[in-house]
């Protein structure tokens, strides 16, 4: 157990949601919410000046799409861990955020039972992958283009892993399938989601770049 | 002014003798045997002599006069000059030999065989030509000897049989010919050769080979005359050649001929020889060899012998031969042969003036050059001692003797406007102007004098002289009379009369009214009140003097009136009487009344120009309607439908023989008597007829007249016509029977330029008259494209008149009639559209008759691919069943694009219904439940409160799974199978692992995106959720084995479980609940099939279609 509990920042624009996640976090010990945002823009102005070490950050906010909020936060504080907050699996929305550098993302009727773990999961350093995310992950991979020239497409393995998750298995069914053990699929998903990040950082600058 | 009249009685003077009044001039030089001779150098006069005069037998004289010349050179497409020799055969064509090949004329083109186009030739000069008694036609080459018989081509060599190489004369032998070669002579007999040879070398070749009526065969060499006796091959020589034999020696004989009366002729080197009765004279040239060298020798069909004789051609007058080259052009021209062909037409072939056509014409057309002062002829008069009277537009000529006199130059004769002429019985000659009047001409004291008369209508154009010695004038404003007598006066009848009082004023009478015209020109007009004065000066005539010169106008005025009194012929009746020709009629004034003869024949026919009436009584009228007769009262008019197409009629005469001359504006047609009358009685048979047109020297539209009589026919029977570019005379005897006319052919048809059928100049000609029509063209099928532009070429054979050929064509398919093409001998059409076609010509001549006989082509054009009926129709079909098609299509793709847009815009609709739904229902649902919990919270544990919170709790959590259920099914990006795997495993998972059930899953893994709708998902899911709920609640299962397969189109879930089963007919507390499973199912349009048995387990299978 750290010593320190887990600073985390809280961006829900719904005061009454607002209020439910602080609870649920601070319901463990390992926790602490430090800051609370009810929107993107003080959250952007704020959060890099006293940075936490997680943001806990509903995906729909009014005035931002979250991915672009998960992008400038990340931009800056590349290690900081994002968890999105999301009350329907929009997996195009999701895989957006992921893709921005979100490390995981919760489905608010599962808050009670399922956001410590992802809290901690995330902060680990670890994303999850549902199947809906892995198709969306192949399919990004499968687009890239050149790109993957430049920073190295997915391995076989990654792929392979992908692949199942398409299909619906869960970790460890997957790791039964290919004989690994759930830790090394786990490396290879954290692998996934790397270069995900870094696919999509290259190409948000390159966006930037071309659209001034 | 006037002569004194002689008072004899009415007689015709001996031409002969010399009348005390007339008393013409002869002609100096007599014509004689020897005088013709000294026509050499070109005499023109002699011709003029009547023919009756001359003392040679006519049958062997030869007067070149009476030929018309015509020469086609290469100019004409005879594909160069040089002729060599030409012949007939008997389908009538004209064949002449030239150095290039053989070419075949029919009278308006020449067509040419050769190397070319007929391969058996193998040297293409030609020597000699010869159409045997089967009808072949044998050409005698330089190499070979050709025989085209049929249509088949053979060419004879030495191989063959032939005695030599080269071929040079041609002769026929009883069933057989007789050629003359190089090497001998050979003959031709039952399909073989047999030759004979006389000498060594050179001197083998034979120039000539003859056979005649007796079977003896003459040979002609180098070195003389001999003859052969087939039956054992000797040669007897007959005449040596006087020099030693040698190339270049005069002593060849060149040429044999055997005249009609069996007399052998012998051309050589050194002049003509003639063989008679064992007896050879020589016949002398009057040219010394070697200039007088024979090439050829030729009898035609009068009997005429004609030679070449040293580049000239001659002709026996019947003591020597005398050269006529100069009289057709061909000075100089180097005649080589002649030939006369079925038609008495004269061929000339030479060297440098390719050929020459001498047509013989009955007609000679007498011009300035002859001596007329002038060509524009307007009226005759046969005047006495055979001379004619020739009224010209600038005076009088008379033509005595062959000669045109000239009339002394201060006659008043000589006056323009000369219309009409008659010589009366006492020698005077009486005359008509037009503008000055009248005047007479006679021969006093050994002058000719002449007086102006002022008489009778001035602008007379008609005169006679009537039995009583009256003369009649007819003009335009009327009829006068000039009466003999010792008091003659002028009697003006009706229209505008003169009357010549002595005071020298005329008066003028009309119907009604005097009118006066003074000497001065002015004119007052009498009325029977008084007098009305039209110009300034009066009348000085006494009142009464007026009124008794009206009286005797009345007086003396003939009863009735004429048809009109545009007077345009006068003739005096057999029976008393004059008839006139008016412009409206004719009308006869006998009885000193006016008779007025109508008949039905229009108004065109009304229009009278000349009158004759022969020697039954029967009237003929010559009409601007054509001819009409008059007999027993009864008129009949010749026209189209007695085949007598003439339009006007100008001119009138008869000859000797019973024929009528008719001028009109075609020519002079000459018909008998005996055929009008028969065609008039009913008869259908044509009347043969003769045209005298611009191929016998008259100009077109030449024959008119001006004056009246404008023809003449002199004692000797000549006949004279009045024409305005020169005086014609006809011999009546030298006008032949005019021909059957030649067949006409199709000769080529050319589409778009290119040749597709010519007819072969080679046909067969060993025919009869029905067989000439070979060489006719099958049924044509023309490639498409033809039609745009299509030339039909035709021709008819003519040998004596092609230019006068007419034709007319029609084709059947496009034309409704015949379509008049005159001369025109190409049929021309362009935008034809395919189809079947026939063609069909048809010959005819000027006179508007048409043979027959018919050329026919029939042809098809083929159509182009996309010109047929059934491509039109394939076509037709298509587009229509392509427009069927594209209807259905459209209306089909419209109904899948509107069932897609519906569906798209339900599931839109759906989606943001859902989504509207999650975003109030699920917001307010989460703030019920944070409410809820807030107040849990808040509350005590024991509170009373709990249990209904936590319930609002738990029913808020399943609302938003059910609300994630829903967003689930109606999210877009959820639409494949692939989310109905994910999402049902994940449920599986979750759901059966939180109730501790083993789960064993077997998904679909291939095809994953394969589309399914929301409605499906969203069934298929909650039936999923119920299933396993089920399960759990109430199967006590300890493992469940969940397979889907995707089969096709459906969907197939095996739920499996090792539970409690149960007994399907008896379904516990939830039977709803399967019966709103079964029933989600079935309105997805699947299967549910549960099976159970108690304590068995239960498998529930669904099958549901997918898209």
């Amino acid at each position: 157990m750290d010593a320190q509990p887990i600073r985390v920042a809280i961006v829900e624009d719904e005061s009454a949601m607002r209020d439910e996640l602080q609870r649920l976090v601070e319901r463990s010990p390992r926790f602490r919410v430090t800051s609370t945002f009810s929107g993107a823009a003080p959250a952007l102005r704020d959060i890099p000046a006293d940075p936490p070490d997680l943001v806990l950050m509903d995906l729909h906010l009014p005035e931002f799409e979250g991915h672009r909020v998960i992008r400038q936060l990340k931009t800056r504080l590349p290690n900081l861990r994002i968890v999105v907050v999301t009350k329907f699996e929009d997996a195009d929305h999701i895989f957006e955020a992921l893709k921005a550098g979100a490390n995981g993302y919760l489905l608010k009727r599962r808050l009670e039972t399922e956001l410590e773990s992802a809290l901690l999961s995330a902060h680990d350093g670890g994303a999850p992958m549902t199947g809906e995310i892995a198709v969306r992950v192949l399919d990004y991979f499968h687009h890239l283009g050149e790109r993957r020239a430049a920073v190295g497409g997915l391995s076989p393995r990654e792929r392979d892993v992908l692949d199942l998750l398409a299909k619906g298995l869960h970790y460890k069914a997957i790791a039964d399938r290919l004989h690994l053990s759930p830790e090394t699929i786990n490396g290879y998903i954290k692998s996934i989601y790397h270069k995900l990040n870094v696919h999509s950082a290259v190409e948000a600058a390159n966006y930037v770049r071309d659209n001034p | 002014m006037l002569p004194e009249p002689q008072l004899d009685p009415p007689c015709r003077p001996h031409p002969a003798s010399t009348q005390n009044l007339a008393r013409p001039r002869r002609l100096s030089g007599r014509v004689s045997a020897l005088g013709f001779v000294l026509l050499i150098g070109g005499a023109v006069a002699s011709d003029l002599v009547d023919q009756s005069s001359a003392p040679v037998a006519a049958a062997r004289r030869f007067d070149p006069l009476t030929y018309r010349v015509r020469h086609w050179t290469s100019a004409d497409g005879l594909g160069g000059d040089w002729t060599e020799c030409v012949t007939q055969t008997r389908d009538d064509y004209l064949w002449i030999g030239t150095p290039e090949g053989l070419v075949r004329f029919d009278g308006f083109q020449f067509h040419r065989l050769n190397r070319a186009n007929c391969p058996a030739f193998d040297s293409e000069v030609i020597k000699a030509l010869m159409e045997d008694s089967e009808g072949a036609l044998w050409v005698a080459t330089k190499r070979g000897l050709l025989r085209f018989l049929g249509a088949e081509v053979r060419r004879f060599e030495v191989e063959d049989g032939l005695a030599g190489r080269e071929t040079s004369g041609l002769c026929s032998s009883t069933n057989g010919v007789w050629v003359s070669t190089s090497g001998g002579v050979s003959r031709f007999q039952r399909g073989v050769w047999q030759s004979y040879t006389c000498g060594e070398g050179d001197l083998r070749f034979v120039h000539a080979v003859l056979e005649d009526r007796r079977g003896r065969v003459w040979v002609g060499q180098a070195d003389g005359l001999r003859q052969l006796d087939p039956a054992n091959g000797e040669f007897t020589m007959v005449l040596p050649s006087p020099f030693p034999p040698g190339p270049g020696a005069p002593g060849v004989v060149r040429c044999l001929l055997e005249d009609r009366s069996g007399a052998i002729w012998i051309g050589t080197d050194h002049g003509i020889f003639r063989w008679r009765d064992g007896q050879i004279e020589p016949i002398g040239t009057g040219i010394e060899p070697p200039e007088g060298w024979v090439k050829r020798l030729y009898e035609d069909a009068n009997g005429r012998l004609w030679a070449v004789i040293g580049f000239m051609l001659h002709s026996w007058n019947g003591v020597a031969f005398e050269a006529v080259d100069q009289h057709f052009g061909l000075a100089d021209q180097h005649p080589n042969s002649i030939f006369e062909d079925s038609q008495k037409n004269l061929w000339i072939t030479s060297r440098f003036a390719g050929l020459t056509r001498l047509k013989p014409t009955p007609l000679r057309l007498l011009r300035r050059q002859d001596g007329l002062q002038n060509n524009d002829v307007h009226a005759l008069a046969e005047g006495s001692d055979g001379a004619l009277w020739v009224a010209t537009a600038t005076g009088l000529d008379r033509l005595k003797d062959g000669r045109f006199e000239v009339l002394p130059e201060d006659l008043w004769v000589h006056r323009q406007g000369l219309r009409s002429v008659v010589q009366t019985r006492n020698g005077e000659i009486w005359l008509t102007t037009t503008e000055s009047g009248s005047a007479v001409l006679a021969w006093l004291e050994g002058r000719w004098r002449d007086a102006p008369v002022i008489s009778g209508s001035v602008r007379g154009v008609a005169v006679l002289e009537d039995l009583a010695g009256d003369i009649w004038w007819g003009g335009i404003e009327g009829l006068s009379r000039q009466t003999r007598g010792p008091f003659p006066s002028t009697v003006p009848f009706t229209g505008l009369g003169l009357r010549e009082l002595d005071r020298g004023v005329r008066w003028v009478y009309r119907f009604d009214r005097i009118e006066q015209l003074s000497t001065a020109g002015h004119r007052t007009r009498l009325t029977a009140t008084g007098e009305e004065r039209l110009d300034s000066e009066l009348s000085d005539l006494p009142a009464a003097e007026r009124q008794r010169a009206a009286d005797t106008w009345v007086r003396e005025r003939p009863g009735g009136h004429p048809a009109s009194y545009d007077i345009r012929a006068l003739l005096a009746a057999r029976d008393g009487g004059i008839w006139l020709g008016t412009a409206r009629g004719l009308s006869r004034l006998r009885d000193w009344r006016f008779e007025d003869f109508p008949h039905p024949f229009g108004p065109e026919a009304d229009s009278i120009r000349c009158l004759h009436e022969d020697d039954d009584g029967t009237l003929w009228l010559g009409t601007d309607g054509g001819l009409i007769r008059r007999r027993n009262e009864q008129f009949t008019r010749y026209g189209m439908a007695h085949a007598l197409g003439i339009g006007r009629v100008h001119q009138l005469l008869e000859d000797d023989a019973g024929h009528l001359w008719l001028g009109c504006p075609q020519g002079i047609v000459r018909v008998a008597r005996a055929e009008l009358h028969r065609v008039a009685d009913g008869d259908a048979i044509p009347i043969p007829l003769l045209l005298l047109d611009e191929t016998d020297g008259l100009r077109p539209g030449s024959v008119d007249k001006l004056g009246h009589p404008s023809v003449c026919r002199t004692p000797k029977g000549q006949l004279w016509f009045a024409t305005s570019h020169g005086l014609a005379r006809i011999d009546p005897k030298l006008a032949a029977t005019p021909p059957p006319a030649g067949p006409i052919h199709v000769e080529r048809v050319v589409a778009a330029g290119m040749t597709i059928w010519e007819r072969p100049i080679v046909v067969s000609f060993t025919s009869n008259a029905a067989n000439s029509l070979t060489g006719r063209p099958p049924p044509l099928r023309l490639p498409p494209g033809s039609g745009r532009s299509l030339e039909l070429h035709y021709s008819a054979l003519d040998l004596s008149a092609a230019e006068r050929v007419r034709f007319r064509h029609r084709l059947e398919g496009l034309d409704a009639d015949w379509r008049d093409v005159g001369g025109r001998r190409v049929a021309y059409y362009s935008g034809l559209p395919p189809g079947n076609y026939r063609f069909e010509v048809a010959r005819g001549d000027p006179l508007g008759r048409w043979e027959p006989a018919i050329a026919t082509l029939s042809f098809t054009l083929v159509p182009y691919f996309y010109q047929t009926a059934w491509f039109w129709t394939a076509v037709a079909l298509g587009l229509t069943a392509l427009g069927y098609a594209l209807r259905e299509y459209r209306a089909r793709f419209q109904q899948r694009l509107w069932t897609a847009h519906h569906e798209l815009a339900l599931e839109r609709q759906r989606s943001h219904i859902a989504r509207d739904l999650h975003d109030g229902l699920g917001a307010n649902i989460s703030q019920i439940a944070l409410a809820a919990r807030s107040c849990r919270r808040a509350l005590p544990l024991e509170h009373p409160a709990i249990q209904s919170l936590d319930q609002i709790d738990e029913a808020h959590r399943r609302s938003e799974e059910e609300l994630d259920d829903v967003h689930w099914a109606t999210y877009p990006g959820f639409d494949s199978l692939r989310s109905l795997v994910i999402r049902l495993r994940a449920h599986a998972t979750d759901y059966l692992g939180a109730a501790g059930i083993e789960c064993h899953l077997d998904l679909p893994e291939q095809e994953l995106d394969r589309k399914i709708s929301a409605e499906s998902r969203y069934q298929l899911l909650l039936a999923f959720k119920e299933i396993l709920r089920n399960i759990v609640r109430h199967a006590h299962a300890t493992r469940v084995e969940i397979r889907g397969q995707l089969a096709h189109t459906n969907l197939t879930l095996r739920i499996r479980d090792d539970g409690r089963g149960f007994d399907p007919d008896h379904p516990r507390a939830n039977g709803n609940g399967l019966r709103n499973l079964e029933s989600r199912v079935t309105d997805l349009g699947g299967r549910l099939t549960i099976t159970s048995r108690p304590a068995a387990g239960t498998t529930i299978e669904l099958s549901v279609p997918v898209d």
